[in-house]
């Protein structure tokens, strides 16, 4: 036990230098397969119950020095080269904060595609959460995806979104536990059984920890 | 005069080396941003990368199945037909 207390803060220490950023993809939509999103993507989700063009949502992230302004003006410039349509809409209230909210057009095999893109920008991180789906279909899939950008997240600690105060300490305990090497059973347990309410992107994270 | 030269020499040996330096500094923190204004946005360009290849598998996924599918329904197919015919001829 006196050796559990040291080892704790010490991985506490390291868990808490970083900063997590999750949000609540649609109801019933997939994880993509991890292998295919691309390297600064963090997650990826799709609604594998339509047919041909899926419509998707995925979040990826990218060190800036730049102000907000001056970023989304090299976005649209980068756009432009490709022939992409690119509008900024606006902004949008996430969890995190106030996100700036664009568009792109893009030609896919299938059709037009629309892109919308929600870029929170934090501490020299742009934290980007992409939806796409056909221009004809997206009006269908607008108010889900408004829901899962609203959903963005930031937080240092993941065990503090568990509101349930006695489910978080026997989180916490067999977190330490597997960080020792005693024993990982039991926490991936409650993190895949009994915190399915915080979401897939909370239980990947907290499986990665 | 041999003596000042003697004096100047390392003098001016130490100053443009700091000076020398700070150049070096000065062209590595150029050569970041100048990285970094070359690399800007490719979180969005990722982003939309990743949603239309992850679009894309989810609908090659869906042909796969399908192809699937109609395998396995003509593999039973031609199997019943085969069974009948030998069944017939006997």
């Amino acid at each position: 036990m006196k050796l559990l207390v040291p080892l704790f803060i010490f991985f506490s220490s390291l868990l808490y230098g970083q900063t997590y950023c999750l949000f609540t993809p649609p109801p019933n939509w997939e994880i993509a397969d991890p292998k295919m999103v691309s390297k600064r993507a963090i997650f990826g989700f799709l609604d594998k119950s339509k047919s041909g063009f899926c419509p998707s949502i995925n979040l990826t992230s990218e060190k800036v020095s730049l102000s907000p302004e001056e970023y989304l003006l090299i976005v649209e410039e980068n756009c432009k080269k490709k022939r992409q349509k690119w509008r900024h809409l606006g902004k949008i209230q996430t969890r995190a904060g106030v996100a700036e909210l664009t568009e792109v057009e893009v030609r896919t095999q299938f059709g037009a595609a629309r892109m919308m893109q929600a870029i929170l920008f934090k501490e020299g991180t742009a934290y980007i959460l992409t939806a796409g789906a056909l221009k004809k279909d997206f009006s269908k899939h607008a108010s889900l995806i408004e829901q899962a950008f609203s959903s963005l997240t930031l937080s240092d600690d993941l065990f503090s979104l568990v509101e349930n105060e006695k489910l978080q300490e026997k989180l916490r305990t067999s977190w330490q536990k597997k960080e020792v090497g005693l024993e990982s059973k039991t926490f991936e347990t409650l993190v895949l059984k009994e915190c399915c309410s915080l979401g897939a992107p909370w239980q990947i994270l907290m499986l990665k920890l | 005069m041999k003596r000042w030269l003697q004096i100047l020499l390392p003098l001016t040996l130490l100053t443009t080396q700091s000076l020398r330096g700070e150049d070096c500094d000065y062209l590595a923190e150029a050569n970041r941003e100048m990285n970094e204004l070359h690399n800007a946005g490719a979180g969005c360009e990722d982003g939309i990368y990743t949603a239309i290849s992850s679009s894309m598998i989810g609908w090659g996924v869906g042909l796969f199945a399908g192809i699937a599918l109609l395998t396995g329904l003509f593999n039973s197919h031609s199997s019943n037909t085969d069974s009948n015919t030998s069944n017939s001829t006997n």
